[in-house]
């Protein structure tokens, strides 16, 4: 255990370091400090195995895990990412963009009503749900629960730490602590890396924006967005920008009215789903005076990048920057793979 | 009750639901005087374009925003009393409403069936939700009144209620196994049937208006029958009114107008039930004055409903469906508990 914290220490330390000055240059820098305490580590990075999952229920992970059942894109993603792709045995429908690198044989469940009985049935070591499927406290995923298996719940998370938390998490549960350290500990020094030139922008220039899940229809009559206490509106702070519904709490559903009075800067589609979406928004009735439309700042962002809360979210943060200050981040060349895998390498020495 | 009594409440109700339209332009994210919304609204209706000093802004939330969407929960709150008035003389039934012969299923059902298979005829652009939900509607009710009329030959008010009832329930059950199977889009199908005024604009409107107007028109020439009609089916083909057509014909054009109203809106509940019987309790059971007010009763009260709805809890918006059965179940219940005991 000891050295386990020496190593948090380390990057915690590298961190504090890297948010003073250039967080990429410094992390080689710092590497000798990393080398001295990594080397040997990585066999004895058992960081204990938890008994308590995100949501605070008890659970009992078992020592070896063989078979995986993710009930979340984020995570099937983070498991791929963590070479265990073959374990896995069993998916939400969602995470099927992922099926090419998955075993032929997975099996693919709903994410809302899952079929317990079914899960069961492949004995799974492991089953990751997700905040998404849980309705008004009660988990869907209840009799699987009660049958035994372990059911490893992590809730939407509402921060960047959030995130970083629940992948150490997820390494925590299926032995790649490795790994998980490498990708939390490279989001959050590629998030000071941009938080150092957000810092740049001067006052005067700091934009707001608004980000909609949606355009507005007769059919969706409200946009869906969020205020404080999302890890989206985190994303908008440290790149420097102002979001327009930012004195709300959580992800909202707002009137058409209400966002044209905001007035945005900016406006950001998170609508993969809907190919276009930016110019129905530019084309939209009563928008034209709405300084983004005026001004032709309503972009398309990749929903597949932000909406996954898993290390990711640092690629679609540098994405969201570029679209809202090409002019401040257009010379920015910090890569979030090139940084987590910097550091996986120093802990694996 | 005089005649010189009547009028003048016909007056006062006119200036109070001018009023409430008002305010319902008035009110909301932004305040805005009312010379510059009178500015607004003239400069838009004389063609001369918005006053100078008034923010090019301002414009566009009071003309494309805001302007149609109350005007639009006027027509639609106007359009589902009138029918649910002329339901409850028809079918001689204080619970008829405009929904009881299906319309709102049946519209549902269509909604559901487009949302789910993502159909989209271009020609249609952006009506074909309200298109189909309207067809449908309208196919649920011609498709009731038609087996009524071969179970029961003299199409009975019971007959009818009883199929429409039986008929509202199974199409609802073909919608909830489609939404079961699909459940990807139960979340928008629910905030459908929920219904919102929220992005309605002139288009809208448009289509609405001149539907209002000519149906209308129509059930205002059957007035007469309705009083008539109120009396039974006996008494009224005893007095020389053909009670069936009568009927058939007035439903028909009552679902026109839910079912037009409830494709542009989704299923808004209680103003076709609740405005009915408070313009009766005001004015009289005579048809020729309940429907006119009761297209401004409904009218002013679904204005006011969409003001709270988004007015509230603002930048959010609470569905107008719940605002209206939150307000008009408990309103509802006490005109009629105070009638009865007043009776007893």
């Amino acid at each position: 255990m000891k050295k386990i914290f020496a190593v948090i220490l380390t990057l915690a330390m590298l961190v504090s370091v890297a948010t003073g000055c250039s967080a990429i240059t410094d992390l080689t820098q710092q590497s000798g400090v990393l080398e001295s305490v990594g080397k040997d580590v990585i066999g004895d990075i058992d960081i204990e195995i938890p008994t308590k999952d995100r949501a605070g229920n008890d659970i009992k992970v078992p020592d070896k895990i063989d078979k995986i059942i993710s009930m979340a894109p984020s995570t099937t993603q983070v498991l791929i990412e963590f070479g265990l792709g073959d374990k896995i045995v069993g998916i939400d429908t969602n995470s099927a963009t992922y099926i090419d690198k998955l075993p032929a044989n997975v099996a693919q469940f709903d994410m809302m009503s899952p079929d317990n009985e079914a899960i069961a049935a492949l004995s799974p070591d492991i089953v990751f749900t997700s905040g998404m499927s849980s309705v008004g406290g009660t988990s869907p995923f209840q009799s699987l629960i009660d049958s035994g298996v372990c059911v490893a719940d992590i809730p939407s998370p509402s921060s960047i730490e959030g995130i970083c938390d629940d992948i150490l998490f997820i390494g925590a549960c299926v032995g790649k602590n490795a790994e998980a350290i490498a990708y939390s500990k490279g989001l959050t020094l590629f998030m000071s890396g941009l938080e150092e030139i957000s810092a740049s922008i001067p006052e005067d220039q700091v934009k707001t924006v608004l980000v909609m899940m949606n355009v507005p229809s007769a059919e969706y009559p409200t946009i869906y967005t969020f205020g404080k206490g999302t890890y989206m509106n985190e994303m908008l702070d440290i790149i420097g920008a102002k979001n327009v519904f930012g004195d709300q709490e959580g992800w909202l559903a707002v009137s058409v009215e209400d966002a044209i009075v905001a007035d945005p800067d900016v406006i950001l589609m998170d609508c993969d789903w809907l190919p276009g979406a930016a110019d129905q928004v530019k084309a939209l009735e009563g928008w034209e005076n709405v300084k983004a439309v005026k001004n032709g700042e309503v972009y398309q962002i990749s929903e597949d990048l932000c909406s996954r809360p898993n290390h990711h979210v640092g690629e679609a943060t540098l994405e969201w920057a570029k679209c809202i200050y090409s002019k401040f981040y257009s010379d920015f060349t910090g890569s979030l793979d090139d940084i987590k895998t910097d550091v996986l390498e120093k802990i694996l020495g | 009750m005089t005649k010189k009594g009547t009028g003048l409440k016909i007056a006062i109700s006119a200036i109070l639901c001018f009023f409430i339209l008002i305010l319902a332009i008035r009110q909301g994210s932004v305040y805005i005087s009312l010379k510059d919304l009178f500015g607004i609204i003239s400069g838009h209706i004389t063609g001369k374009g918005t006053p100078e000093g008034i923010e090019p802004m301002m414009d566009s939330i009071f003309w494309t925003i805001r302007m149609p969407r109350a005007i639009m929960a006027f027509l639609v709150g106007g359009a589902l009393s009138v029918s649910g008035a002329c339901m409850q003389a028809l079918l001689q039934n204080p619970l008829a409403s405009s929904y009881t012969l299906g319309v709102s299923s049946g519209a549902s059902l269509g909604a559901a069936i487009v949302l789910i298979l993502e159909i989209s005829i271009p020609l249609l652009a952006g009506f074909m939700l309200p298109f189909t939900g309207f067809v449908f509607g309208l196919i649920t009710v011609v498709l009731a009144l038609s087996l009524a009329s071969v179970i029961d030959r003299n199409v009975s008010n019971t007959t009818v209620v009883l199929i429409g009832m039986i008929l509202s329930l199974f199409v609802n059950g073909i919608m909830n196994f489609l939404s079961t199977l699909y459940s990807d889009h139960s979340k928008q199908l629910y905030l459908w049937m929920m219904g919102s005024f929220s992005a309605r604009g002139w288009k809208h409107c448009l289509i609405l208006f001149p539907v209002c107007v000519v149906c209308f028109a129509i059930l205002m020439l059957t007035s007469r029958k309705m009083d008539i009609m109120s009396f039974g089916d006996l008494q009224a083909q005893a007095m020389g009114v053909d009670a069936k057509k009568t009927k058939l014909v007035a439903i028909v054009i009552c679902s026109l107008l839910t079912g037009i109203s409830v494709a542009f809106t989704g299923v808004i509940g209680f103003v076709d039930l609740a405005a009915p019987h408070v313009v009766r309790k005001l004015f009289g059971p005579s048809h020729r004055i309940v429907l006119p007010m009761s297209f401004i009763y409904g009218g002013a009260f679904m204005a006011l409903c969409d003001l709270i709805s988004r007015t509230v809890l603002s930048p959010r918006e609470i569905p107008v469906g719940a605002v209206t059965a939150l307000i008009g179940a408990p309103f509802f219940a006490y005109v009629f508990f105070a009638s009865r005991r007043k009776r007893a």
